[in-house]
């Protein structure tokens, strides 16, 4: 006797590489809004899930996914329908290309649920610098060479420079942090419901990151046991630490395990510490 | 009603007139008025629309192709390096038939700052894919932006339309014109709602904008590239319509003026129409055979209609407001040249470039234009593309 | 003019095994002009590329439909149809793996087939499965055109220096280790014959598309890769250690691994990659990687 065959919310066979963290975050995040009504919408880049799942979805440009995504809301809204408008970008779209206008729909307060997975480079045209690449890794684009050591600037700070929007959901996550993750992933679709909410999640590419496959999860752990990813959510601009760590490890518990870090000077890796205690007291005073 | 409005003015009474449910706003000179009085015009519960209040052009084609694709009726204009700024969501929107109505308010777009007229913007979009109407005057924008509605959500063509209106020539010139009844409206332009299209509601899972390869992204682009030509068949029909109900109509994808018999022709768009008109009334006065093709249409292109009326003709003078740089020769003169090319009796061409930033297109350039036409039409030797400013 | 093309996996350096060659074929005085198939590649897909061989510079720049050699980088593309697609009858097969059958069973009658055991010679010398160097060595073996010195010199003179030690050996192995069979094929394989002989006058319309712009319905079919294939070591669950905590379920990044009746979690081999996270995060280490390998001899 044939059974009916049900289409799977999210196909099991996803293209991407063994051990990508990126395909993790979607799928709780797909998971965990299983029971709403959603819109997914994807851009060009290795997340683009148009096809390879059954709900509805909307593929934009590199460029424009949050005004785009406004404008469906705005008129979902119009009809009286309140649908989840997800957006899943990476950091190259949300914290470089598309920074601007995805500030701008944060101001405007669009009911927007954005998702940025961030693997701190252009991962999807083959490893590429971004604002999100640390300081001191190495990329196809900041190479190491007699006269090039890495990335010469530090991150972007994207997720506290949208917090400071003063919207209605901003958090950071780790995916190692899982009931973490999930917990705010249901906080930020509430929040969506009455304004802007935005997830800035980290997702490793082992691919990108020269490191093995199975510690993606271990990195993401080490990232925020090492203050260099600390766990935080701002409702409204009242910020607060969601995981705090007790004894936070050397920063370079985190970039050791990765091969685009093996080149660092001990300067350079002094530098990088450094950065991270001053941005970690930065976020402790914004949370009083 | 007769009422004394800008073309600005005449296209927001439009806007609104059409029930617009979403529109995009962003300011840019010429075409600021446009957004503000939309803006003005909700504000006021005259009409119930959505703005959203973006923060560049970028964002109001992304937006308000977002919301059209979710189902609405949107609208908005922009000018200049506002419309080179959305090239990008531009070409997204054709590429993927969503409806939608924009005027382009024309503007320079060069690096001098020209914020005077020119039509080089409009002209620098002609293969995103887009519908182009070029309207004369503030009642033709005002009633063809009504048709464009008609003609952007016929299900057979499904494509975005740019109703083009003059800067500070159409924009900033306040004349009367005749707004029609919202009732009168109604009948000829049905709400958004009854327009059939694929839409999210129509499945658990509509995907919009999927990725496609190889076979199938051909044949999506041959499909579209047949609604525009469609658009050929579709206007005259929508236009007759329009006559129908509002009493007015412009003589379809080209309008001719005293063509019948005439040996010489000039050819235009836009807003220098008006005056061309005149100065061949004076030119037939003093027994001159000319008359005028005004191109209503640029998008499609209506190239079996430029054939039937220059066939057998002299001489004709091309005047555009843009310049085809790399080709020294004006937008419409390139084109009317490729759709005669191959055709047999067809007349000597002319280019002429005029209006250009503050530069404007007067009765003296136009009459210089129609001397040099007759002699090129008697056989004397006329440099092909002239710039009629410097003379 | 022979052509050529290449079936591997994302991430076995395919594109670094054409240039290579092309290298070493310019060593030897004839030209090769390679390139990937245009597309997304991730680790562990499928991946082709394609080169044309010539005396003289090749002016010809489009994909490969009938190639004279076949060069195949991982043994899951011989039971693939569209690996030995076009392939010229009396044509070169390089494959990786051991058993001959495995490629003729799929219809293709080349003249020549080389196999050679490229994934245990690569996890000898690399410990990974980077069969590029291994198989432009057996290549060399293949096509006498090519001599191996041609190939180490390019080897030499455009890796990086890091690649290269294991790079000249893997193509020395290769090359060693290659075990070559020969067939008689009979009767000419027929060309094509050129297409204006078809006296076309109109080209066919595409057909008319269900929707006007390019929507789907997910819910009438979703696209599923069989990620399966991609993995090259899986996990292997010891019950004895298992606590049955379900945090190898929780960090599966594909979240392939489900709870069974018996209350212990296993992995889906269908679609499961083996990217190992499972394994590393057991805290009773319950779970353990193993080699492919050692399952296709069983």
């Amino acid at each position: 006797m044939e059974m009916e065959q049900k289409i799977p919310m999210m196909s099991p066979g996803l293209p991407m590489c063994a051990g990508c963290g990126m395909e993790l975050v979607v799928r709780v995040l797909y998971d965990e809004l299983k029971n709403d009504e959603f819109i997914s919408f994807g851009g060009p880049g290795c997340a683009l899930l148009t096809t390879k799942v059954s709900v509805p979805c909307y593929g934009t440009l590199f460029t424009n996914m949050a005004p785009s995504a406004s404008g469906v809301s705005r008129e979902l809204r119009r009809q009286g329908k309140d649908t989840v408008c997800l957006c899943i970008g990476g950091d190259g779209m949300f914290s470089d290309i598309a920074f601007g206008n995805l500030s701008a729909a944060a101001e405007r307060g669009e009911h927007l649920l954005v998702v940025c997975y961030d693997n701190e480079a252009y991962m999807n045209t083959g490893i590429q610098r971004s604002s999100r690449t640390p300081e001191g890794a190495w990329t196809n684009t900041t190479p190491v060479g007699p006269r090039s050591i890495g990335k010469k600037k530090q991150q972007k700070p994207f997720s506290l420079l949208l917090a400071e929007h003063n919207v209605a959901y901003v958090a950071t996550c780790s995916p190692a942090h899982m009931q973490d993750f999930r917990k705010k992933i249901r906080a930020a679709r509430d929040a969506s419901r009455e304004g802007f909410a935005f997830l800035h999640v980290l997702a490793p590419c082992p691919t990108g990151w020269k490191s093995k496959p199975e510690i993606m999860i271990r990195q993401c752990r080490d990232a925020v046991n090492t203050n260099y990813f600390p766990l935080w959510e701002s409702r409204y601009g009242a910020y607060h630490i969601t995981v705090n760590v007790k004894e936070p490890k050397p920063v370079t518990e985190f970039t050791k395990t990765q091969k685009r870090f093996s080149h660092l000077s001990e300067e350079q890796i002094r530098q990088l510490q450094e950065d991270v205690d001053l941005n970690f007291e930065h976020l402790k005073k914004l949370c009083g | 009603m007769l009422k004394v409005l800008s073309s600005n003015e005449a296209a927001a009474q439009a806007a609104k007139l059409a029930r617009i449910n979403v529109a995009a706003v962003y300011p840019i000179t010429p075409q600021s008025q446009i957004s503000e009085d939309v803006s003005k015009m909700v504000a006021r519960g005259e009409l119930d629309c959505d703005i959203i209040e973006v923060e560049g052009e970028h964002s109001v084609m992304s937006s308000i192709t977002g919301a059209a694709v979710a189902g609405a009726r949107v609208f908005t204009a922009t000018s200049s390096l506002g419309l080179a700024y959305m090239n990008e969501p531009m070409m997204f929107a054709a590429g993927m038939r969503v409806p939608m109505v924009m005027v382009d308010v024309t503007r320079e777009t060069s690096a001098q700052r020209g914020i005077s007229t020119s039509r080089q913007d409009a002209a620098s979009t002609r293969d995103c894919g887009w519908l182009e109407i070029d309207p004369a005057d503030g009642q033709e924008l005002l009633d063809s932006i009504l048709m464009a509605y008609r003609l952007s959500e016929d299900p057979e063509v499904l494509l975005p339309t740019m109703v083009v209106s003059d800067g500070f020539f159409m924009s900033h010139l306040y004349e009367p014109v005749d707004v029609p009844e919202q009732e009168q409206v109604d009948r000829f332009l049905a709400p958004v709602s009854e327009r059939r299209r694929t839409q999210f509601s129509d499945g658990k899972a509509m995907q919009f904008a999927l990725s496609l390869s190889g076979k199938d992204y051909i044949q999506y682009r041959y499909h579209t590239l047949k609604a525009i030509d469609h658009v050929k068949e579709v206007f005259p029909k929508v236009e007759k319509e329009f006559e129908e109900i509002f009493g007015r109509s412009y003589g379809g994808l080209v309008e001719e003026y005293r063509t019948e018999d005439a040996e010489y022709l000039l050819m235009t768009n836009g807003s220098a129409s008006g005056m061309a008109k005149n100065v061949i009334d004076a030119a037939r006065d003093a027994g001159i055979p000319i008359g005028l093709a005004r191109i209503r249409m640029f998008r499609p292109y209506p190239r079996e209609e430029v054939v039937r009326i220059l066939r057998g003709k002299k001489a004709v003078g091309v005047i555009d407001r843009s310049i085809c740089l790399g080709w020294n020769c004006g937008h419409l003169f390139q084109e009317a040249r490729a759709a005669i090319a191959c055709e047999e009796n067809m007349p000597k061409m002319l280019s002429f470039i005029d209006g250009i930033s503050t530069m404007d297109i007067t009765r003296e350039h136009i009459e210089l234009a129609v001397g040099m036409t007759v002699a090129a039409g008697n056989g004397e030797p006329v440099q092909e593309t002239n710039w009629l400013s410097w003379e | 003019m022979k052509e050529l093309r290449m079936h591997g996996k994302g991430g076995q350096g395919i594109v670094v095994g054409g240039e290579t060659l092309s290298n070493a074929f310019l060593n030897a005085g004839k030209f090769l002009a390679v390139m990937p198939s245009y597309g997304v590649e991730r680790r562990g897909s499928d991946v082709t590329a394609f080169g044309r061989l010539s005396d003289e510079p090749v002016r010809e720049n489009c994909m490969c439909y009938e190639p004279d050699y076949l060069v195949i980088f991982d043994p899951s593309q011989l039971k693939k149809p569209a690996t030995y697609k076009g392939f010229v009858p009396g044509g070169v097969i390089v494959a990786c793996g051991t058993d001959p059958e495995e490629v003729l069973s799929m219809g293709v009658k080349p003249s020549k087939l080389v196999m050679v055991d490229g994934i245990r010679i690569a996890y000898e010398v690399t410990g990974n499965n980077l069969t590029n160097m291994i198989m432009c060595g057996a290549f060399c073996r293949a096509v006498p055109e090519l001599p191996m010195e041609a190939l180490l010199k390019a080897i030499e003179e455009n890796l990086p220096k890091n690649f290269q030690k294991t790079s000249i050996l893997g193509a020395q192995r290769g090359h060693d280790e290659a075990v070559v069979y020969t067939y008689e094929i009979h009767g000419e394989h027929s060309k094509k014959a050129p297409a204006w002989t078809r006296h076309v006058l109109a080209c066919r319309e595409p057909e008319k598309p269900r929707y006007e712009a390019p929507w789907g319905n997910g819910a009438e079919k979703i696209v599923t890769v069989d990620t399966g294939t991609w993995k090259v070591v899986r996990p292997v669950l010891t019950e004895e250690s298992c606590i049955r905590c379900g945090i190898c379920a929780t960090y599966c990044p594909i979240q392939c691994i489900r709870k069974g009746e018996d209350g212990y979690f296993r992995a889906d081999l269908d679609y499961c990659k083996g990217c190992g996270v499972c394994a590393y995060e057991c805290p009773k280490k319950a779970l353990t990687m193993v080699q492919e390998s050692e399952f296709r001899k069983a």
